[in-house]
C-alpha cells in the first residue's frame, strides 16, 4: 500500500490532476464563502457584459454572475459525477459479484443484459429517458447510473471467475465459512484495483455526459446551473460574447481532464507491469 | 471461418431482440399510458385512442411490444406525431448527410491519430512525444460542443474562413467534420501509439533492428502490422464514438442529419421518431462490432481456432 501511494504520487501528471481535483471540490463545498455574488442575482440592465472587477468572468444575459454560477453549478456537475459513479460502482458490484460468483443462468442473463446496454449508445438511452421521465438533478443522476453499471459488472466477473479458483478460496470454503463471508471478505478485497481506476475515468465520463445533456437542454434546468447549462446559456450569443460559453467550457475540461489523469496514473501505480516508456 | 462467422451472427439475433425490448420498454418508462407519450403533447383524445387501437396499446405488454416489433421488422415504425411522415422516410432522407460527415471526420481522425500516434512512438519521451500526447489529452477531456463553439468562434466569425453552419458546398464540411473528427483521433492516436510501444519491446523488432534495417522499415513493416491488431478492436467502439458528436455537432452546426433529427423529436417530444433513430442506432453498432470480430479473426487466426 505504501509504495502504490508512492507511486502515485511520483507520477507528476496524476498527482496534478489530483491537485486540480482537491481545489474544484473545495469551489464546490466551500461555494458561499468563494462566490463572489450571489448566482441568482440578476442584473438585466448589464447583461452580456465581459469580465469587470465585480464579475471577474462577465454576466451572462440576465447580467447573472457567470464566476458565481460556476462556482455552484461546480456543485451540481461534480455531485452528478460523484453519485452517478458511486451508485454505478454499487450495482456494478452486485451484478458482477453475482454473476462471477455462481455463474450459470444467474451470470447468462446479468450478461447478456450488460451486452444490451453497452450496445445501445449510452448518450442515446439517457437523452431519451431524460426527455421521457424529465429532466431534473435526480433524474439526470438516476439514469446516468441505470446505464453505467456494464464496465464494472463485466471486469468484476471476470476477477471473481479468476480469483474463485485460488487454493485460499477452496481453504475457507473447506472451514465452512458462508458464500457471502467468502465474496465480501475473501474475494472482493482482491478486486479492487481495476475498479478505482474505472471509477475515475466513469466519473470523467459521466461529467461529461451530463454536461452535454445539460448543453442541449435535456439536463439540469434553469434558474439551477451546472457547468453544461452555463455554457447552454451562451450558446445563443456565443458570437457577440464569446465569454459566456467560453469559461464554463474550461472547467468542464480541466474537470474531465484532471479525472484522465488521476485515472492513468492509478492505472500505472497499480499495476506496475503496464507502465510504458521504459 | 465460415463457421466462425455463422456463430457470431446467430449470437447477434438475440441481443437485438434485447436492444428492441429496451428501445420499446423506454415508452414505459413515464407513469401512465405510454400512448399519451408516443402521441405528443398537442395530440386530441381521439388521436390517441386512434395510436391506441393501431399499434395495440389496449392490450398487455408484451403484446404491444409483438406488434410493435412485427412493424418494425417489416421498416414500418410509425409515423412523426409533427409531420405526420413515416418516420421511415424521415430518417432516410437525414442518413445521407450525416454518413458523408462521419466519413469526412473520420478520414480526418484517421489522418491526424496514425501519423501522430506514430511519431509519437518512434520518438518516445522527447517533445515531439509530449507534445503528441498532450494533445491527445486535451482532445479526450474537451466536450464536443464546446470545441464546436470555439470552432466557430474562431474560424467562422473572427476569420470568417469557414460558414458557421448549414450544408451546400465543401466548405460546409470542414468545421463540422474537423469538431467531430477530433476527439476520436485523440482517443485513437493513444491507442496507436500505446500499442506500437508494446509491440516495439518484442524480440521480433529486436531481430529486426540487428540485422540492420532502417529504423523507418522496422516500425511500418515490422512494429505497426502487429500493433494493428489490437487498434482494430477500437475501430468498433469508432460507431459509439461517433453517435454522440454526431448528435451534438449536428446539433450545433444546424446539419440536416440523424443527430439534430433526433434533438429536434425529442424537443418536440416525436417519441415514434425517438424510439426508430435509437433503435436503427443500436442495430447498425450491432452489426458494426459484428464485423470487427470478423475482421479480428481475418487478422489473428487465435480468434476463430480457439
Amino acid at each position: 500500500m505504501p509504495s502504490f501511494v508512492h507511486r502515485l504520487f511520483q507520477h507528476r501528471l496524476a498527482f496534478a490532476g489530483a491537485i486540480v481535483l482537491v481545489l474544484l471540490v473545495a469551489a464546490a463545498l466551500f461555494a458561499p464563502w468563494l462566490a463572489p455574488n450571489d448566482p441568482e442575482a440578476v442584473y438585466p440592465a448589464e447583461g452580456l457584459r465581459g469580465p469587470s472587477r465585480q464579475f471577474p468572468l462577465g454576466q451572462d444575459q440576465l447580467g447573472r454572475c457567470i464566476l458565481s454560477r460556476m462556482i455552484y453549478g461546480a456543485r451540481v456537475s461534480l455531485a452528478v459525477g460523484f453519485l452517478a459513479g458511486v451508485l454505478s460502482l454499487g450495482m456494478g458490484i452486485i451484478l458482477g459479484s453475482l454473476a462471477g460468483y455462481f455463474g450459470g443462468w444467474l451470470d447468462m442473463l446479468i450478461m447478456r443484459l450488460a451486452e444490451v446496454f453497452m450496445t445501445i449508445p449510452q448518450f442515446l438511452l439517457v437523452i431519451a429517458a431524460v426527455a421521457i421521465v424529465g429532466p431534473s438533478f435526480t433524474s439526470v443522476l438516476v439514469i446516468i447510473a441505470l446505464s453505467s453499471w456494464t464496465g464494472y459488472a463485466r471486469v468484476l466477473r471476470g476477477e471473481i471467475m479468476a480469483i474463485k479458483q485460488k487454493p485460499f478460496v477452496e481453504a475457507a470454503r473447506s472451514y465452512g465459512a458462508s458464500d457471502a463471508r467468502i465474496l465480501l471478505r475473501h474475494i472482493l478485497p482482491n478486486c479492487w484495483s481495476p475498479l478505482i481506476v474505472m471509477v475515475t475515468l466513469n466519473v470523467a465520463n459521466v461529467i461529461l455526459l451530463e454536461s452535454s445533456l445539460s448543453f442541449l437542454g435535456f439536463g439540469i434546468q434553469e434558474p439551477q446551473a451546472s457547468w453544461g447549462s452555463i455554457l447552454s446559456q451562451g450558446r445563443s450569443v456565443f458570437q457577440t460574447a464569446p465569454h459566456v460559453a467560453t469559461f464554463p467550457g474550461v472547467a468542464i475540461m480541466l474537470a474531465v481532464l484532471a479525472f484522465n489523469l488521476l485515472g492513468d496514473g492509478l492505472r500505472d501505480a497499480l499495476d506496475p507491469k503496464l507502465v510504458e516508456g521504459e | 471461418m465460415l463457421k466462425y462467422v455463422m456463430r457470431r451472427i446467430l449470437v447477434a439475433i438475440p441481443l437485438v431482440l434485447g436492444i428492441s425490448f429496451v428501445v420499446f420498454g423506454l415508452m414505459h418508462l413515464a407513469p401512465g399510458d405510454p400512448v399519451r407519450i408516443l402521441a405528443g403533447r398537442e395530440a386530441t383524445q381521439e388521436v390517441i385512442d386512434s395510436i391506441s387501437r393501431e399499434w395495440g396499446f389496449d392490450k398487455p405488454f408484451l403484446v404491444q411490444y409483438f406488434v410493435w416489433l412485427g412493424r418494425a421488422l417489416r421498416g414500418d415504425m410509425g409515423r412523426s406525431v409533427i409531420s405526420q411522415l413515416p418516420v421511415s422516410f424521415l430518417i432516410k432522407s437525414s442518413l445521407g448527410y450525416t454518413l458523408k460527415l462521419n466519413f469526412w471526420a473520420t478520414l480526418l481522425g484517421l489522418a491526424v491519430a496514425f501519423p501522430l500516434g506514430i511519431l509519437a512512438a518512434a520518438k518516445r519521451q522527447t517533445w515531439i512525444d509530449y507534445t503528441a500526447s498532450a494533445l491527445a489529452l486535451v482532445g479526450m477531456s474537451m466536450p464536443g460542443f464546446w470545441l464546436s463553439l470555439v470552432l466557430i468562434i474562431v474560424f467562422a466569425v473572427k476569420l470568417g474562413w469557414f460558414p458557421t453552419s448549414g450544408t451546400g458546398t465543401w466548405a460546409h464540411y470542414v468545421l463540422p467534420a474537423a469538431a467531430l473528427g477530433f476527439s476520436w483521433a485523440a482517443g485513437l492516436m493513444r491507442m496507436v501509439r500505446t500499442s506500437l510501444l508494446e509491440v516495439l519491446r518484442e524480440d521480433y523488432v529486436r531481430t529486426a533492428r540487428a540485422k540492420g534495417l532502417r529504423e523507418r522499415v522496422v516500425l511500418v513493416r515490422h512494429a505497426l502490422r502487429n500493433a494493428l491488431i489490437p487498434i482494430i478492436t477500437v475501430l468498433g467502439t469508432w460507431l459509439a464514438y461517433m453517435v454522440v458528436g454526431t448528435v451534438i455537432v449536428e446539433t450545433i452546426f444546424a446539419w440536416p442529419g440523424l443527430g439534430r433529427l433526433l434533438t429536434t423529436a425529442l424537443l418536440q417530444k416525436d417519441f415514434f421518431l425517438v424510439q426508430a433513430i435509437i433503435l436503427m442506432i443500436s442495430v447498425a453498432v450491432v452489426a458494426a462490432n459484428l464485423l470487427v470480430d470478423i475482421m479480428y479473426a481475418v487478422v489473428d487466426p487465435r480468434v476463430r481456432l480457439g
